[in-house]
């Protein structure tokens, strides 16, 4: 009992820091706080049993002898309630005479009173874990009177959802035969239970309730669930952790909405999908403890509220985040529980604890904010100014926050009217300065190159005052016009997009073009009268495009102002297919494709549109492209393991470059086996088959289509295999020098809309202590095989991948089969580092310059080889975990982001660049001429 | 070689060949009122009663001409879109190796609205939420419906377009308002805080979902306002859209509103004290259409604080178990306080169902309904009514209890018998025709008596020009001093011969109108059927007899 008290107590102190820290975290993402409750409440688990494992420590706030005296070196049995009394009575008092004589209590009185705990404690925890049973056996009463929903929409939904979020655990989907919230259950299988009136629910609504049931199950909701409810049965007399269950219960939901809206989905929508199921389900039953609800409807206003705040940040939870959040929280645990039970007098001072950083940096703040001692302080004053005018802005907000933290800046200031801000009494340190405007302004970051570029620190010295900075803020601009179809029409409802030349991020680059790509800005549907207006664009060189969009089809769009963190908007829809029946009977179909302007379909053939800070570019008119005969692929799929036609397989065509505008057509297999897939705009597309929940069969085949029909298309479908493999280190087998925690992942060449590259519910290949690994349930296919963790890619460096003679590194991973070798992965720690400085044609220091290392005459299947970093204030960078080899280095002021990757921007660059060979572990000095 | 047999023999079955049997349609889509055809219409041909088979569908060429060749014979909806134009349908009746070719289907032009959306100070306002609303009729109230919305742009400019002709609302709601909702009821209100009540082997009760969001610190507080610059939707002014219309200047000023509360608490009459617990609801006189009018509100502590709540008349009715009340509230620009709603016991009373000419037996009185209702506007208060509430037994009596408040008689009839109810008398009131008012321990027997010999009416409807017309509406109402009793209006659509028949009717003076086309529900709107009073024909129902009409449509 004396040790029942103390885990007591220390369980609560573990409680409330975990509610100090998710309280100073409140404008961070729902999934940390979550994270916070869920580390915690394992820490009350671990708590008892680290009790009995750790050596005690004393905390030194305890040093007063008088203390020490009640400790619980002594015998620890009998006098426990009296002792209590006293310890709680010494924290209040210290110097009362009460707690240097322990007031000796009888055996008798005392034994009673604990065996009534005791049992008072067993019939409560008796009951929460009965409850808990009992409500498994009644959801599995459910899930046995639910169906398999038969429609084929369900399955898709599934299957693209799982893509979308890489959902690989095995889910299936029920349809209850009652009114009950969405729910979602398993520890390793997962079940999702939805109520009846989901068939009848938009295709819209289905995939927004899916999303969030499939991110339950991405986050393992499930075991955080039953460790819940494991921490519930034990403590269930401690009313501060049905507070952090409900909190966690609170941040669990609100994690999974921040998912589905980091999805691209529109948040008053979601939200109001959210209200109305729950009003649906407004008498229906608190079914189990034993799931994961969404529609649950007490904490559904707060959800709401977090839903419609577009200031909150949504981020998944990272590794690094998860580690430093387990690490805190880990060792806060074992210290309280290697702590005396004297420890409880810490709380009355907070301040010995190991407090987490967050909360230091936010009283830090605090305080300087208050700092009233000048010397140590410095200052800052400027100027922000639109761009372009020069003109002072005022009313803007400016914002100076520590330099690394992109939440919310600890100070602000507003511009006067002659645009000017000042910030006093600051601290010391590396700073980041913002300046942001509600009126249609593109926020600005100090040291930035471009409207969209990244920033640069100021460094703030002790008693500095830094003055003259200037921020020039763009003020966005519009463009607007009329799009008409082809009989001089007015075209409404046609889809006109602002799209910008951009580099593809690496991942995409080793199957897709390495040139920059149109991609979208801003997007919106002309009205009757054919007029679009696309208003707050930043300044800068757009291509404009313009197409029909389907009338029937349901607009998924969301429009953010441009002084709000998530910018840009997003759209989708079918694409819009015409069929005549001609007088000979037969069927003419034709689709649309879109127009660039001032009128071709070819997007190299576009004109671009140079729009300065705050024009207002009108009479843009376009005519939209005319409708081109669509084509038809029509085949047959075969299982390659019983040589028959596959039934119901999907089917889908995936381009060979996912643009701004492109839609995939994609159908399934009839009972013949045989598919026909329509409205197909001739191109380059992969064939993509599946079979089975979890694509037990797959297979892909490049298809050009031109300007013919494809028929008789025969693609087979193969079973999955395993690839097994080994990591040496240099000649040594694994671990070699010492344990290197590795992650190995397959991606498929081409990304995208490619079946799963292992099986959905595998997980990824473990590395064994000797070095044996395993890709479970591979579908046949092409891949790049990717070692990754932050920590292994600063000091070593894939040396080579090789399966049998291929070189898998440098040419992909191309199997169809399981092969007969194994994949050899040797990894090597001597790689090399560049440190240097970057200087203008006076051998001036550039700041925030960009310095890019190319390797020279790569594959396409080594964009790790990459890599590019900022210069610091003084012009000076770093550049660590480089592979041997040879490389071209260059800097550049501005770049666009990603140029670098692209070989044949770099070959025009290379003469201003620096070609250098780097061996094993070499150390390079660099001095860069900035290209400008 | 096995798999190249099978893979070639699947292809060639997908190809089947046209039969004989199979029709042709050709047809044209014009505008209305003209023969001038119409281009990229795009014309569905589906397949009525089967969900299988797959539609056919077409684009109009340049004259509006369409054809769809290869068709199975059968019975088939033709859907017609195009952009700028009313969708229509058509049904026709495919005969084996028929080739129709007299489809002409007439398309209405939509109209558009368009205007300026500015703040305060007049400053346009850019993304506000602009909505078109239709007024149509649910149950005989008018209803907004939702037709279409659009943003505004960085000049502050909307236009809603491609509206049916019809009658609309326009609202804007600031981009910073959120989703709206009027009412505002949460327990904690403000932040979230961590003041949560616990209650161990539960999760906290917290508030009940009612609670209507704005967004987390939006302030001041925004609303929809309509056209124009009316928060509430009964001054508004409704914008009547004609085909092909253009209407512009349909400017709105978005300001931010005030919304009040209303705190007070539930007593129970006899004891003077607070009742805990009780079950709140909020209504709206007149209510606004467009928002859900009865959200429950926590009154735990027999105290109840309903927030962000528009000007405008209030009714909040508390149920507690068998004890009901009702207050009745004037909200203009301040919170209302120490409103006190006393709740007492529902009143019983008897009656007896007695069916004209014969005994009553058990078989009758199977599917035999009787029930109270207050006005449509008012909440269902059906769940705290006990089981047997209205179900005759054996001889046909029954018993009843409902709140103190005014009622009219619903007796819902098995639909197997043709009788109809034929007097409702509770000593000497006539409830049937004059309703019945409870405000104290009833005296007496609700004597309700059934008719077995009602009249009927049977018809044709034509149009103008004396064409028979399929799909008109002919709606029976009753004399102007009866239309209270929403039981005796009839409505019912001609067959493809434009022929109708209603039967079951109580006899007495009624009017027939048809038309055709007519927004269903709209005959229960006074201010609607006014305009058309002229246009019905009185009738006289015999008990027993049938009338045999020949009427024309109101277009």
């Amino acid at each position: 009992m004396n040790l029942a008290l103390s885990i007591v107590i220390k369980t609560t102190m573990l409680l409330l820091f975990a509610l100090l820290l998710s309280l100073s975290l409140r404008r961070a993402a729902a999934s940390t706080r979550h994270a916070i409750w869920t580390i915690a409440l394992t820490g009350m688990l671990l708590l008892p049993m680290a009790s009995f494992v750790l050596p005690t420590i004393e905390l030194p706030v305890l040093s007063e002898p008088a203390l020490n005296e009640s400790s619980y070196s002594e015998p620890p049995v009998v006098h426990l309630d009296n002792e209590h009394f006293q310890v709680g009575f010494d924290i209040q008092d210290p110097h009362t005479d009460a707690r240097s004589a322990p007031a000796p209590i009888e055996p008798s009185r005392s034994w009673p009173l604990q065996r009534w705990i005791v049992l008072g404690w067993a019939l409560g925890a008796t009951f929460v874990g009965v409850r808990f049973v009992l409500g498994m056996l009644m959801i599995r009463a459910i899930a046995q009177r639910s169906r398999i929903p038969g429609s084929d929409e369900w399955r898709d939904l599934l299957v693209q959802l799982r893509w979308e979020l890489s959902v690989f655990e095995h889910v299936q989907l029920l349809i209850a035969d009652g009114p009950i919230p969405p729910m979602t259950w398993g520890i390793f299988r997962y079940t999702i239970l939805l109520l009846p009136a989901a068939t009848e629910w938009t295709a819209h609504r289905r995939r927004l309730v899916l999303a969030h049931e499939l991110t339950h199950v991405k986050r393992r909701d499930g075991l955080t669930q039953l460790l819940v409810q494991a921490v519930c049965t034990v403590y269930w007399f401690n009313p501060l952790v049905w507070l952090a269950v409900h909190r966690l219960h609170f941040e669990r939901e609100r994690a999974c909405d921040d998912q589905v809206l980091r999805l691209g989905n529109d948040p008053q929508d979601y939200a109001e999908h959210l209200l109305e199921i729950a009003r649906a389900l407004s008498n229906a039953p608190h079914v189990s403890s034993a799931t994961v609800s969404m529609a649950h409807r007490s904490q559904l206003e707060s959800r709401l509220r977090a839903i419609l705040d577009f200031r909150l940040r949504r981020h998944k939870l990272t590794r690094l985040a998860a580690a430093l959040l387990i690490g805190i929280l880990a060792g806060l645990t074992f210290s309280i529980a290697a702590t005396q039970l004297s420890a409880v007098a810490s709380l009355a001072i907070p301040a010995t604890w190991p407090l987490a950083p967050p909360v230091e940096q936010n009283s830090a703040a605090v305080s300087g904010q208050q700092s009233t001692a000048a010397d140590a302080t410095a200052s800052i004053e400027g100027v922000v100014v639109s761009l372009g005018t020069g003109e002072p802005v005022s009313q803007a907000k400016v914002g100076l926050g520590k330099a690394g933290d992109d939440g919310p800046s600890p100070y602000t200031a507003t511009t006067s009217d002659d645009g000017k801000f000042v910030f006093q009494n600051i601290p010391s340190g590396e700073y980041r300065l913002v300046a942001t405007h509600s009126n249609g302004y593109i926020p600005v970051e100090y040291g930035q190159r471009n409207p969209l570029g990244r920033g640069t620190a100021i460094t703030l010295m002790t008693g500095q005052r830094l003055a003259g900075l200037q921020l020039a803020i763009a003020p966005t601009g519009s463009i607007s016009g009329h799009i008409y179809d082809r009989d001089g029409e007015p075209a409404g409802q046609a889809r006109v997009q602002a799209l910008r030349l951009a580099y593809l991020p690496s991942l995409f680059t080793a199957d897709r073009s390495t040139r920059p790509q149109l991609t979208m800005v801003q997007s919106v549907l002309t009205n009757d009268l054919g007029e679009y207006r696309i208003f707050w664009l930043p300044p800068g060189r757009y291509y404009l495009s313009a197409r029909p969009e389907n009338v029937q089809a349901r607009e998924w769009s969301q429009l953010t102002p441009p002084d709000t963190p998530l910018r840009g908007q997003w759209t989708s829809a079918p694409p819009v297919v015409t069929r005549r029946t001609l007088d000979s009977g037969e069927v003419l179909e034709e689709v649309y494709v879109p127009a660039y302007f001032p009128g071709t379909t070819d997007p190299s053939g576009a004109s671009a549109i140079d729009l300065g800070p705050g024009d207002n570019l009108e009479r843009i008119d376009m005519i939209v492209a005319p409708p081109m005969p669509a084509r038809r692929v029509q085949g047959v799929i075969v299982d390659s393991t019983t040589g028959q036609p596959a039934v119901r397989a999907s089917v889908r065509l995936v381009p060979h470059n996912l643009g701004h505008d492109t839609s995939v057509p994609n159908g399934r297999t009839n009972q013949n086996g045989t598919f026909d897939l329509s409205g197909i705009v001739p191109g380059s597309y992969f064939l993509v088959a599946s079979l089975g929940e979890d694509e037990e069969l797959t297979g892909k085949l490049p298809i050009d289509i031109g300007n013919a029909n494809v028929q008789k298309v025969t693609l087979v479908i193969r079973p999955r295999f395993n690839i097994r493999g080994r990591v040496i280190i240099e000649g040594q087998r694994y671990p070699g020098d010492g344990p290197l925690n590795l992650s190995l992942e397959l991606n498929s060449v081409p990304l995208g809309l490619m079946p799963f590259a292992r099986s959905p519910g595998s997980p990824p290949p473990n590395v064994s202590p000797d070095g044996y690994f395993t890709f479970q349930g591979v579908a046949p296919g092409d891949y790049r095989v990717l070692v990754a963790e932050a920590e292994f890619t600063q000091t070593s460096y894939v040396k080579s991948i090789r399966l049998g003679a291929a070189d898998v590194l440098r040419d992909g991973l191309h199997v169809t089969k399981e092969p007969d070798g194994e994949l050899e992965i040797v990894i090597s720690n001597g790689v090399a580092t560049i440190d240097g400085i970057v200087v203008d044609g006076k051998q001036k220091p550039v700041a925030n310059a960009t310095v890019a290392l190319a390797p020279f005459a790569a594959s396409v299947y080594r964009g790790d080889l990459y890599k590019n970093v900022s210069t610091d204030a003084a012009g000076r960078f770093h550049i660590q975990g480089i592979a041997p080899g040879d490389y071209t280095v260059l800097a550049w002021e501005d770049i666009e982001d990603g140029a670098w990757r692209d070989p044949e921007f770099i070959k025009d660059q290379e003469n201003h660049g620096r070609r250098i060979h780097l061996y094993e572990g070499s150390k390079e000095n660099l001095s860069l001429t900035v290209i400008q | 070689m096995n798999l190249l047999a099978i893979v070639l023999l699947a292809l060639s079955a997908q190809t089947s060949r046209p039969s004989i049997a199979d029709a042709s349609v050709h047809g044209s889509i014009v505008r209305v009122g003209t023969v001038d055809g119409l281009s990229k219409a795009r014309v569905e041909l589906r397949m009525m009663e089967s969900d299988n088979t797959p539609s056919l569908n077409t684009t109009t060429a340049e004259d509006g001409k369409f054809l769809f060749r290869n068709v199975t014979a059968g019975r088939y909806a033709i859907v017609v879109n195009r952009p700028g134009y009313v969708p229509a349908e058509l049904t026709i009746t495919l005969t084996p190796g028929e080739d129709k070719n007299d489809v002409q289907i007439p398309l209405t032009p939509t109209g558009a609205i368009s205007g300026r959306i500015s703040d305060r100070s007049g400053q346009p306002l850019i993304n506000a939420d602009v909505q078109a609303m239709r007024l149509t009729y649910e149950n005989g109230r008018r209803v907004l419906k939702f037709v279409r919305s659009g943003r505004t742009n960085d000049l502050g400019e909307y236009r809603l377009f491609w509206l049916a002709p019809g009658r609309y609302y326009v609202s804007a709601l600031h981009p910073d308002a959120g989703t709206y909702r009027p009412l505002d009821t949460s327990v904690g209100g403000g932040e979230e805080s961590f003041s949560v009540r616990m209650i161990f082997g539960g999760e906290s009760p917290a508030s009940v979902l009612t609670g209507r969001y704005s967004r987390y610190g939006a302030s001041p507080t925004y609303v929809p306002i309509f056209f124009p610059d009316t928060m509430d939707e009964h001054t508004a002014t409704v914008i009547d859209v004609a085909a092909a219309a253009n209407i512009d200047h349909v400017d709105i000023t978005v300001s931010p509103v005030r919304l009040v509360s209303i705190r007070g608490t539930v007593v129970d009459n006899a004891t003077g004290k607070p009742v805990p617990s009780a079950r709140l609801l909020v209504s709206r006189d007149p209510p606004l259409t467009n928002s859900d009018p009865y959200p429950g509100v926590d009154t735990a502590s027999g105290s109840f604080d309903v927030r962000r709540v528009l000007p405008g008349r209030y009714t909040l009715f508390a149920v507690a178990g068998d004890l009901t009340g009702q207050a009745s509230v004037q909200i203009d620009d301040r919170d209302v306080e120490d409103v006190t709603i006393a709740v007492q016991p529902q009143i019983n009373m008897r009656g007896r169902i007695v069916i004209e000419g014969e005994t009553v037996n058990d078989s009758d009185l199977s599917t035999l309904r009787v029930n109270l209702r207050e006005s449509p506007d008012k909440p269902d208060l059906s769940a705290s009514e006990p089981k047997d509430n209205g179900i005759p037994v054996g001889d046909g009596s029954f018993s009843l209890r409902a709140p103190h408040g005014d009622y009219r008689l619903n007796v819902t009839l098995p639909a197997s018998r043709s009788i109809y109810v034929k007097s409702a008398h509770l000593g000497t009131a006539d409830v049937l025709n004059d309703g019945l008012h409870i405000d104290g321990p009833v005296e007496g027997s609700l004597e309700i008596l059934i008719g077995t010999n009602p009249g009927a009416i049977e018809g044709r409807i034509h149009n103008q020009m004396a064409a028979l017309i399929e799909g008109a509406t002919v709606v029976l109402v009753p004399e102007t001093n009866q239309r209270s009793r929403v039981e005796l209006y009839r409505a019912t659509s001609t067959d493809a011969s434009g022929g109708f028949r209603i039967d079951r009717i109580a006899p007495g003076n009624y009017k027939l109108f048809a038309w055709e086309k007519i927004e269903d529900g709209a005959w229960l709107d006074s201010e609607f059927i006014r305009t058309y009073e002229d246009l019905g024909m009185p009738i006289r129902i015999v008990e027993g007899a049938q009338e045999s009409v020949d009427l024309i449509a109101a277009h």
